[in-house]
C-alpha cells in the first residue's frame, strides 16, 4: 500500500552523494516531497532525510538501493506514522502586527519584528499548511519550507534498517 | 601503511600505481587531456592497445576482463573521449565486469566553464559505475587508484571511474603510496546467513521437479564444481542464462542449456514444468524470465546471489540466499548431506531426459544455414577457445547452438545488448589469451558499428577472427518486423555493401567470402591455423529466423519455433 515513508541515510559528508541518491529516485520516477540535509554527531557525516510516498515493496528496493552506494553508510526507512515529523516554515509577511500576532500565539508560532514582518513555525506539516492559509489573508512576501526532519518514534518491524 | 613516498608528478603517481595493481595493458585513445598520463605512460612497461574508438577501447578491456577474470583498464580523453567511451563502460556494468576506466579532464580552474572537450564525467558515469573519483590533486592518485581496483573487482562486479584533471596529471608533490586502504561504507564481502541456506537445503530435498539456473555470477565465482555436485545429487537439470553459459559444460549430461526469450526448447519447457528454480548467480532478467507472472506460478523461487539489491528486485515472491556464492553452495551441500541418507531416483530425470534427448541441438526452421556453421565453429575450436558475439540474431543463434565448456569462453553483451562489442570485446580477450583462439560470432549489422576495429587488429598484431552472418539485414530487426509486424519492414534491410572480404583486405587483414558449409569449414580452419586476422564472410538469406523465439510479453511455454 503507498504511503508515506522517511528514509534516514547517513552519508559520506561530500559533494555528489546528495546527486547520486536522489537519481535512484529519478530514474524510476518518484518524485521526491521533502529533502533535508544536516550534519550528523560524527565528524565527516550527514544524514540526509527523504519523504517519498511508496509501497513495502519499493521502500524495501529503494533502502538497499541506496544501502548500495559506496558514499552511503546506513539507511533506516519508516513509515510517517512511526515517526515524530516537524517542518519549520518561515514566513515573510506584510500587513497589521496585532493581527499576525494573534495568528502567531494561536500555533505557538513566533513572531520576529526586526524591520520587516518574519513567522517562524515548526510543527506538523499539515499544521504547515492550515497557517499558510490563515496568513492569506495579509500580504505573504515570501515563504520557505524546509520540508520535514524527523526522528523514529520507537523501532517496530515496520522500520527496515541497512548497513553498519 | 605507507610503502614509500617519491617527488613525482600525478601522471607518474597514476602510472605508479597501475603498475602496483600489476596492470599488464591499457585499451585506449589519447587526447588534449591525457597527454600528461600517456607521457609517464612512455616510461613503463604496461603496454598500450591503441583503439579507434574509445567505445571500442572500453569493449577490449571488458573483454580483457571477462576472458582473464583480472581488471580490465580502458582511457580516454575528456568530453567526446568520454562520452564515447561511456556506450563500453555502460555495457560492462550491465554485466557486472571489472573494468576500470581513466579519463581526462580539463584542469580545475575549467572544470563547469563549458571548455573544450570538457563534459560533467563524473555525472554522466556516475548512474553506470560502481564509483566514480576525480582527485583534485596529485596525492590523492595512489589511494584512488587503489580503491578502484579493490571496488572493481570485488563484491558483484563493476566498472570504475577515475576522471583527471589535467592540471592534477601535470602538478608535482611528494606522493605517498598505501599499501592497504579502507573504504567506508563498501563491504562486498557477504557471509550467508546459515538459517537461509538451510532453508533452501529443506526446499530442494522437498522438490521433487527442481531446475537449477546458473548465471554470470556463477561464471564469475567459478562455482561450476559445486552446481555440478549438488545438481548430481538429486539429477537436476542445470539450465543457464544468457550470461550463465559456461558456468558448466554444456556437455554435461544435465545441462538443457539457456532459457529465456531465445532459450532451447527443453531448458524452456523443464523451467515451466518445474516445481523450484534454483537461480545461482542470476538476476532474473526480463529476457531470461519473459512474463514473471507464469515464470514464478506454482513453483517455488530459490535465488543465491551476492547483491542485496537483487534479492526480490525482479520476482517479488523468491526466497533469496544473499552472499558468497562459494560459501553459500558449500554450506547448502554440507546441510543437504546431513538431511538425506540417500539419493532417491526420480521420476524428473526421466522428463528432462526425455526432452533433452528430442530437443537438444534441434534446429528449427526450414534451409537455415547460420545454426550448422555455428555448430561447426563449436566442433572445429578446442574447449579453451573463446567465443565473443555481437547482439541480434547472430548472438541468439550463438546463444542456442555454441556450447561452452568452460567458464569465460563465451563473452557477450548479455546486459545493455551493445551492438559492436563482440569484435573489439574479442581483441580484449585475445591479448588476456594470447596462446587461445578467439572467435567473433557476428552480423553484418552489428560488425559495421566497430568494424574499424580492424585497424587495432591488424596494427598491434592481434589475431582474431570474425565470422559474419551477412545477411544484408538488421536481422533481428527483420524478424521482428516478420513476425510481430506482419512483414511491415522498414529501415531493416541493410543491402549488399560493403564488400566485407574487401573491407577486411583495406585494413590488411585477411578476408574470405564463403560458399556453403564445406567451404566454411575449408576457411574458418585456415583462420583458426593462420594467426593472422581473419573476416568469414557467411552469406546467409535475410528470411532466416531464430526459432525458438518467445515475444515479448509472453511466458516461456509459448515459443515460436
Amino acid at each position: 500500500m503507498k504511503k508515506e515513508r522517511v528514509f534516514f541515510i547517513t552519508v559520506a559528508d561530500k559533494p555528489g552523494v546528495l546527486f547520486k541518491i536522489t537519481n535512484i529516485f529519478r530514474r524510476r520516477n518518484f518524485n521526491i516531497e521533502s529533502v533535508t540535509v544536516g550534519k550528523t554527531l560524527a565528524k565527516d557525516e550527514s544524514q540526509i532525510v527523504i519523504t517519498i510516498n511508496a509501497d513495502d515493496e519499493e521502500a524495501d528496493s529503494f533502502a538497499r538501493m541506496v544501502k548500495k552506494l559506496i558514499d552511503v553508510y546506513e539507511v533506516v526507512e519508516a513509515p510517517k506514522d512511526s515517526c515524530y515529523a516537524q517542518e519549520l516554515l518561515l514566513a515573510k509577511l506584510e500587513g497589521d502586527p496585532d493581527g499576525l500576532q494573534k495568528i502567531a500565539e494561536n500555533y505557538g508560532a513566533q513572531l520576529i519584528k526586526n524591520g520587516t514582518l518574519i513567522l517562524k513555525y515548526v510543527g506538523e506539516p499539515a499544521n504547515v499548511e492550515e497557517l499558510i492559509k490563515d496568513l492569506s489573508q495579509f500580504k505573504i512576501i515570501h515563504i520557505s519550507r524546509t520540508g520535514i526532519t524527523a526522528v523514529v518514534k520507537e523501532d517496530g518491524k515496520d522500520i527496515l534498517r541497512f548497513g553498519r | 601503511m605507507i610503502v614509500m613516498a617519491s617527488y613525482l608528478s600525478g601522471a607518474q603517481a597514476l602510472v605508479k600505481a597501475l603498475e602496483g595493481e600489476k596492470v599488464e595493458v591499457i585499451f585506449g585513445i589519447p587526447g588534449g587531456a591525457t597527454l600528461p598520463f600517456y607521457d609517464a605512460l612512455k616510461d613503463s612497461n604496461i603496454k598500450h592497445v591503441l583503439a579507434r574508438h574509445e567505445q571500442s577501447a572500453a569493449h577490449m578491456a571488458d573483454g580483457y576482463a571477462r576472458a582473464s577474470g583480472k581488471v580490465g583498464v580502458c582511457t580516454a580523453t575528456s568530453g567526446p573521449g568520454a562520452t564515447n567511451l561511456l556506450t563500453g563502460i555502460a555495457t560492462a556494468y550491465l554485466d557486472s565486469s571489472p573494468v576500470v576506466a581513466l579519463t581526462g579532464q580539463v584542469a580545475k580552474s575549467y572544470i563547469g566553464k563549458d571548455a573544450f572537450q570538457e563534459i560533467d564525467t563524473v555525472g554522466i558515469y556516475s548512474p553506470v559505475v560502481k564509483y566514480a573519483f576525480q582527485p583534485l590533486s596529485a596525492s590523492e592518485i595512489p589511494f584512488d587508484v587503489k580503491a578502484a581496483f579493490y571496488i572493481s573487482s570485488t563484491g558483484r562486479q563493476g566498472p570504475v571511474l577515475i576522471d583527471l584533471p589535467k592540471d592534477v596529471q601535470t602538478e608535482t608533490a611528494e606522493i605517498e603510496f598505501p599499501e592497504r586502504i579502507e573504504i567506508k561504507g563498501y563491504r562486498p564481502y557477504i557471509k550467508p546467513d546459515p538459517e537461509a541456506v538451510k532453508e533452501a537445503a529443506k526446499l530442494i530435498i522437498q522438490a521433487q521437479k527442481p531446475v537449477i539456473l546458473v548465471g554470470g555470477g556463477a561464471v564469475k565465482s567459478e562455482v561450476g564444481p559445486l552446481v555440478l555436485e549438488l545438481a548430481e545429487m538429486f539429477m537436476i537439470p542445470i539450465a543457464s542464462t544468457l550470461m550463465g553459459k559456461g558456468a558448466i559444460p554444456e556437455n554435461h549430461f544435465l545441462s538443457v542449456g539457456p532459457i529465456g526469450m531465445h532459450g532451447t526448447y527443453h531448458a524452456n519447457t523443464l523451467i515451466m514444468e518445474s516445481d523450484l528454480i534454483i537461480g545461482i548467480g542470476v538476476r532474473f532478467s526480463d529476457r531470461t524470465t519473459m512474463d514473471t507472472r507464469e515464470f514464478t506460478k506454482d513453483r517455488m523461487i530459490l535465488h543465491f546471489d551476492i547483491d542485496p539489491t537483487e534479492a526480490r528486485k525482479n520476482l517479488v515472491n523468491e526466497f533469496p540466499v544473499i552472499g558468497d556464492l562459494k560459501e553459500s553452495l558449500s554450506i547448502l551441500i554440507s546441510e543437504i548431506k546431513k538431511m538425506m541418507p540417500y539419493i532417491k531416483s526420480s521420476p524428473w530425470h526421466k522428463r528432462v531426459k526425455e526432452l533433452k534427448d528430442y530437443y537438444d541441438d534441434r534446429i528449427f526452421g526450414e534451409n537455415v544455414m547460420s545454426p550448422l556453421i555455428v555448430k561447426k565453429i563449436r566442433d572445429i575450436l578446442g574447449p579453451d577457445d573463446i567465443v565473443t558475439t555481437e547482439v541480434g540474431q547472430a548472438q541468439a543463434w550463438a546463444e542456442l547452438f555454441y556450447k561452452a565448456l568452460k567458464p569465460r569462453t563465451f563473452i557477450t553483451s548479455g546486459g545493455l545488448g551493445t551492438m559492436g562489442f563482440g569484435f573489439p570485446a574479442a581483441i580484449g580477450a585475445k591479448v588476456a589469451k594470447f596462446d587461445k583462439t578467439v572467435v567473433d560470432i557476428a552480423g553484418d549489422g552489428s560488425f559495421l558499428m566497430t568494424s574499424n576495429s580492424l585497424a587495432t587488429s591488424v596494427a598491434e598484431g592481434i589475431p582474431v577472427v570474425a565470422v559474419i552472418l551477412d545477411n544484408a539485414v538488421l536481422g533481428m530487426i527483420a524478424q521482428w518486423q516478420r513476425i510481430v509486424y506482419n512483414n511491415r519492414y522498414i529501415a531493416s534491410s541493410l543491402g549488399e555493401t560493403p564488400n566485407f572480404p574487401a573491407l577486411a583486405r583495406a585494413y590488411g587483414a585477411e578476408g574470405v567470402r564463403v560458399n556453403g558449409l564445406e567451404d566454411f569449414v575449408k576457411y574458418f580452419k585456415e583462420a583458426v591455423r593462420s594467426e593472422v586476422t581473419y573476416v568469414i564472410d557467411v552469406p546467409i538469406s535475410p528470411e532466416e529466423n531464430v526459432f525458438p523465439f518467445v515475444p515479448s510479453g509472453k511466458s516461456l511455454r509459448e515459443m515460436i519455433v
